[in-house]
């Protein structure tokens, strides 16, 4: 198969995007037709969030596990997010214990429910004195939403249970 | 038959289930301890009904994959090539639901890889000339799309002046370039470096966010550095770093092979 010039000689490199559509024009390909019009429907939303306060209010949502239907929710999973938003998160415990201390604070990467659902840290809430109550907070111009949950023993003091705590 | 005697659009499936598998690989005591603990300390919340907390499914998702994986990286037929891509996809589909684990970038980021495997399967394998022509610019549309996704949630003020990163990595994080970076400077220089370290961070993921417009090789080029230096940075983020370098080497391989529309006609 004969090499493409793309760059290397006199001719200027083509662009992938003009290839496509010629070829796309030889023969139509649905496959790749879908794969494109899957990014841009998600990335529609992402650039959305700057514009919209309902989207962005939805994003911030969507890492708090806050008011989302599971399927909604499960649809927009494969949004590429990290390292998205302000988050914050604080700990409040009714009382600490030597590696478990009374109050632990800082920032969040994405997703913040992960930190309850992590494994490293679903083993530090095990290992100290629950109940716990964790509030997160992010924030994306000028967009704040936050949410406390309430961390207990689960049933027969194995695992877990996590409670939404009512906004006032 | 020689790596080089193999059809591009095989070249580059295998390039991209190799990254892919590289990081399934170095994941999978993490995702051994993540099962047993599912299954230790179970999580009742609101929001995941029970099969999206069984141990079984998070361990099935997770390792399921390497029973197609190594099979089509020893004999890539278009049998085996067709069923692996569906494995992939299905696999980070479930692991991008489950309790356990939906919050990993590497999922989303291996979901859409996976399509594009799926893609380079079907279409790809079908049409192998035309496939060389249409597949960078997928490959250039999902790198695009995945830093756009990473860019805009970080256009906000905490970003640019530098705090979660600080807070996340250069304070306290155990990896060895911070480590080093809080022994041989002060706190004041290290919070500064912190800060510049997350403009650029918000300014090169903006600007990668355009590289669909790029020629595919230098595209290519690019996004290869730029995962490496994610890498780097953050050494836990080769699970990200090694699937867009898979896909950006599957571009690169498709694209080297293309013929000018002349040449196949």
């Amino acid at each position: 198969m004969a090499e493409r010039d793309r760059g290397s000689g006199s001719a200027p490199p083509s662009l992938p995007i003009v290839d496509f559509i010629e070829a796309n024009a030889e023969k139509p390909d649905r496959a790749a037709l879908i794969l494109l019009s899957a990014v841009l429907f998600f990335s529609f939303f992402i650039l959305l969030l700057p514009l919209s306060e309902t989207v962005r209010r939805a994003g911030l949502r969507r890492f708090q596990l806050t008011r989302w239907p599971l399927a909604a929710w499960m649809l927009f999973q494969p949004t590429p997010s990290m390292y998205n938003f302000d988050n914050r998160w604080e700990v409040v415990r009714t009382r600490s214990d030597g590696a478990c201390p009374e109050t632990i604070s800082g920032f969040i990467n994405h997703h913040v429910y992960n930190r309850i659902a992590l494994f490293d840290w679903r083993l530090h809430f095990r290992r100290c004195p629950l109940p716990a109550w964790v509030h997160f907070r992010s924030a994306y111009m000028g967009t704040v939403v936050e949410t406390t949950y309430r961390l207990d023993s689960g049933p027969d003091q194995h695992g877990i249970t996590v409670t939404p705590v009512a906004e006032p | 038959m020689t790596w080089k005697d193999t059809p591009p659009v095989t070249r580059a499936f295998l390039v991209l289930t190799g990254s892919i598998l590289a990081v399934r690989l170095a994941l999978a005591r993490r995702y051994l301890v993540a099962t047993v603990i599912q299954a230790s300390v179970p999580l009742q919340d609101h929001f995941f009904p029970w099969v999206l907390r069984e141990p079984s499914l998070l361990a099935a998702a997770y390792f399921a994959p390497f029973c197609t994986e190594l099979p089509v990286l020893l004999r890539p037929s278009r049998r085996r090539m067709r069923r692996h891509a569906a494995m992939v996809t299905l696999s980070a589909g479930i692991l991008l639901v489950h309790q356990a684990s939906y919050f990993f970038a590497t999922w989303v980021i291996v979901f859409w890889a996976g399509l594009f495997l799926v893609w380079m399967a079907g279409s790809g394998l079908d049409e192998p000339e035309l496939a060389c022509r249409k597949g960078p610019l997928l490959a250039q549309t999902l790198i695009s799309f995945w830093f756009l996704g990473g860019a805009v949630g970080k256009w906000t003020p905490a970003y640019w002046a530098g705090e979660p990163y600080y807070d996340l990595f250069f304070a306290h994080h155990p990896y060895v370039a911070y480590a080093l970076l809080r022994a041989w400077v002060d706190a004041g220089t290290l919070r500064s470096i912190a800060t510049w370290f997350s403009r650029s961070v918000v300014v090169i993921e903006t600007a990668m966010a355009f590289t669909v417009f790029l020629p595919a090789r230098p595209a290519s080029a690019i996004t290869v550095l730029v995962a490496l230096g994610m890498w780097l940075f953050a050494g836990d983020l080769f699970d990200v770093a090694w699937p867009i370098i898979g896909t950006a080497l599957a571009g690169r391989i498709l694209s080297g092979a293309a013929t000018p529309p002349a040449a196949s006609a």
